[in-house]
Parts: C-alpha cells; sequence; structure tokens
C-alpha cells in the first residue's frame, strides 16, 4: 500500500475550474499546473486498493482560508471599488459564485479522494519539537535561497548556456559547495504540521516506510538554483537544474518524499500494482 | 416587521399544506416564492448600502445570494412535479432542505439584531451547510443558473477571475 499526502498547494490548484457558457460566450480558466494536479487524483480514483491518499484538516482549513483570502481581497482591489450600485450587486453576486463554487470543489475533493486518518495531537506537537524543530535549526545556517553570482559572470558576454557551464563550474569549486543546500527559507509553522503528520502516518500507518507528499511548495520539493546578483540591481536568474538533496534529507530522516504531482506520476508509472 | 424565519416559515408551511393534500398548487407556490425571493434581493441591496465593514456585508450577501437561487430551483422543481403529476414527493423533498434554510434564516435575525463577528460566522458556517444539503438533494445544479441575470460584460467577468487566479498564484508562490 502506498500513501500519497497531498498539500494544500495541489488542492488549491485543482479548486479553480470555471467553466461557464454566458449569452456573451464561454468563459474558460483554470490554474496553471490543474492538469498535473488532477491527474494524480485520477491516479488515486483507479487504484483505490493500493493507494491511500491522505488529506489532513490542517490541510482542508489551509485551503479553505487560502481561497476566502484570495476572494476577499478582491474587495480590496481598487479595480472593483463601484459606486453604482447595481454594478457592485453584480460584482458581489461572482464574488459569492466564485468563492462557492472553489468551496464547493474543495469539499467534493476531500470527500471523493482522500481517507481521513486518525492523528495523535500531542505525538505531532512532540514531532514539531523534538524533530523538526530540532533538524532546522542545525541545518538552516547551510541554506541558501540564492546563489550570489561572482560578478565575473554577469559581466560576460556570451550565451546563457556558457554562462550555464561557467555557473556549474563555479559551484563546482565553492570549498563548501557540497555543504550549500537550496531552500526557500525555513517552512513556516503550517508547513512544520504538514511535515509532522507526514511524519506520523509513516511511523503509525506504513511501518515507518515512505509515503509521498504530493505538493508544489518549495519547502516540501526539490528547489530550483537560482543566480542573484548584486552588482547593480537585483538580477536573478532561475537555471533548469533542480537541487533535490533538501528534500532527500526529509527522506532519510523522517520517511517522506515530496515532489511536484507530475513527477510522482512518473514514479507511480512505474510501479506495478497487483 | 417582517423577519427572515417569518418569511421562511410561510414557505414551510405551504409546502407542509402540499404534503397533506398530496397536491400542488403551482400558482399558489410561485406566489408565495417570488415574494420571498423579492424580500430576499431586497435585503441584499440593503446590505450592500449599509454601514457594515464589507467582509461581513459579503458573508450577509452570499447567504443572502444561495436562499435565492435555492429558491429559484424548488420554484421550477415544484412547477415541473405540477406539470408531472410527482406529488407530493418533491414538496417532501423540498421539505427536507427547510431545516438548513430556517437556521440561517434565524443567524440573519440574529445578525440583524446584534451585527457582531460571531454570528457573522454562524452565517458563513449555515450558509455552506445548506450549500451542501441543496447539492445533495440535487439542487445548485449548474453555474449557468447560478450566474443568471448578472449584470455585468464577458470582459468585467473574466477579468474578476483572472484577479482571483493571480490571488491564488500569489499564495502558492510557483516558480517563485
Amino acid at each position: 500500500m502506498e500513501f500519497i499526502i497531498i498539500d494544500s498547494s495541489v488542492i488549491i490548484t485543482t479548486c479553480l475550474l470555471w467553466k461557464n457558457e454566458g449569452t456573451d460566450g464561454k468563459i474558460f480558466l483554470r490554474q496553471r499546473r490543474f492538469a498535473e494536479c488532477e491527474a494524480l487524483f485520477e491516479l488515486v480514483k483507479n487504484n483505490k486498493k493500493n493507494i491511500v491518499c491522505v488529506i489532513t484538516k490542517t490541510v482542508e482549513t489551509e485551503a479553505t482560508t487560502a481561497l476566502k483570502k484570495a476572494v476577499d481581497s478582491l474587495i480590496k482591489d481598487n479595480n472593483f471599488k463601484i459606486s453604482d450600485i447595481l454594478k457592485k450587486y453584480g460584482y458581489e453576486t461572482l464574488k459569492s459564485i466564485i468563492l462557492d463554487q472553489s468551496l464547493d470543489r474543495l469539499e467534493d475533493t476531500v470527500e471523493e479522494y482522500s481517507t481521513r486518518l486518525p492523528l495523535d495531537k500531542a505525538i505531532i506537537e512532540e514531532i514539531i519539537n523534538k524533530e523538526i524543530e530540532v533538524f532546522f535549526k542545525k541545518i538552516m545556517p547551510n541554506t541558501v535561497r540564492y546563489f550570489n553570482a561572482p560578478s565575473v559572470i554577469k559581466k560576460m558576454k556570451g550565451s546563457i548556456d556558457g554562462k550555464k557551464e561557467i555557473l556549474s563550474k563555479s559551484l563546482d569549486s565553492i570549498p563548501f559547495g557540497d555543504k550549500i543546500l537550496y531552500l526557500k527559507g525555513e517552512p513556516l509553522e503550517k508547513d512544520k504540521r504538514i511535515m509532522a503528520e507526514a511524519i506520523y502516518i509513516s511511523r503509525n500507518n506504513n511501518d515507518g516506510k515512505r509515503v509521498y507528499l504530493a505538493s508544489l511548495d518549495y519547502h516540501f520539493i526539490p528547489n530550483p538554483i537560482q543566480i542573484e546578483s548584486r552588482l547593480s540591481e537585483l538580477c536573478t536568474k532561475s537555471y533548469d537544474h533542480l537541487d533535490s538533496r533538501m528534500r532527500d534529507l526529509f527522506e532519510k530522516n523522517f520517511n517522506f518524499f515530496g515532489d511536484k504531482p507530475k513527477e510522482l506520476l512518473l514514479i507511480f508509472s512505474k510501479i506495478r500494482f497487483s | 416587521m417582517t423577519t427572515y424565519l417569518m418569511q421562511t416559515n410561510g414557505i414551510k408551511d405551504l409546502l407542509v399544506s402540499f404534503t397533506e393534500t398530496r397536491k400542488i398548487d403551482s400558482r399558489k407556490s410561485d406566489q408565495t416564492i417570488i415574494a420571498y425571493i423579492g424580500f430576499l434581493t431586497k435585503k441584499q441591496f440593503e446590505v450592500l448600502n449599509s454601514p457594515i465593514p464589507e467582509d461581513m456585508q459579503s458573508v450577509v450577501f452570499n447567504a443572502l445570494r444561495n436562499l435565492i437561487v435555492i429558491m429559484k430551483d424548488m420554484q421550477n422543481e415544484l412547477k415541473l412535479a405540477f406539470e408531472r403529476h410527482e406529488n407530493p414527493t418533491t414538496a417532501e423533498k423540498c421539505l427536507q432542505i427547510m431545516p438548513f434554510i430556517s437556521d440561517l434564516s434565524n443567524d440573519l435575525d440574529q445578525f440583524v439584531k446584534l451585527r457582531n463577528g460571531k454570528i457573522i460566522d454562524s452565517v458563513y458556517k449555515n450558509t455552506r451547510i445548506l450549500r451542501r444539503k441543496a447539492r445533495n438533494f440535487s439542487f445548485l445544479k449548474s453555474i449557468e443558473q447560478e450566474m443568471e441575470g448578472i449584470n455585468l460584460t464577458k470582459k468585467e467577468i473574466e477579468d474578476v477571475i483572472n484577479k482571483y487566479n493571480s490571488n491564488l498564484e500569489a499564495f502558492l508562490l510557483i516558480d517563485k
């Protein structure tokens, strides 16, 4: 049996699906990564005997809060502040429909795909305080958000591929290069809670074996390497290379393996289920 | 002064009479429901013109909008039931949703009196419960139904949805 824990970033992505046929014509909109997230849920649906999909209350609450905040901030946006009462009525109606449709999709997703497992809150708090906090206290001094490129790379003429090669060699030459890990900052309280829940599920439901964490949040999954030059103005470039070492450390220490839905789909495509 | 609960009880009494007589009077149901929808719509405009904070306005407006849409659905179902002689099954089905409409109406009456955050939380919670129950009973079938009568152009609708999408992306911090 494989366990997939769904992070709020994946659920939120599937909550915006706008399809309506109005008198002016059709409107269709969905989030950029909707297809891969939806495909992961389809995989779960088609393999119910072999895959347990878990959406915890923490994740559900976080997703609900995010959806409400995204709609609430539509009120504050000045483009939608209207003095004409009829137009205001129209905008409020639309906002209300958007929120209801998103929350409906969230509830349906949880109901259709998720198994609710019992989670001992006291033990989860203990995991956060005695294991996760200790882990990050030790590791954070060795992480960076960006690699500060030597000024010569920025000033060099040449193609991006040429600069990439030089960047790669410079990374290799850093004395403590193998100890510098890329991480988009220390995870927030809510992220640590989700990690603790994944750890708990691994230990209590999967005999300490690996569980998967489906996420689009860089606190859980391989981080893209970015270079930054502070020479003149801030300039940040992303490269295709992903640093998976933090994720690998999570797996080694805590038995949860985080990645984007499309990567997990690849992994699962290679598993033969009975 | 007419309260939300008084109006809701009017609908409930009508549905009870349909189940007891085993006959749907679609003219009477149209009259009563249209009057109720008119009452709710008037309340929506009052809320938008009121000095209460915008976030509270949105919660109350959303509650009223859901009541209106469910009532419109109910009106259509009763009309169809009358034409198909499905009596009183449809009236019984509509009655099953009335306790949740009553709970929400009670909250709205409390909000008119007290105007505080605690009641607003209850309005929000009971709106969600009502909506879930309505969907379970096959009300609120399509987004087109809910969008009916919205006086915004296609571009205006797209702008709002795109803005919502950007707000969600900002939260997700995708690819940043």
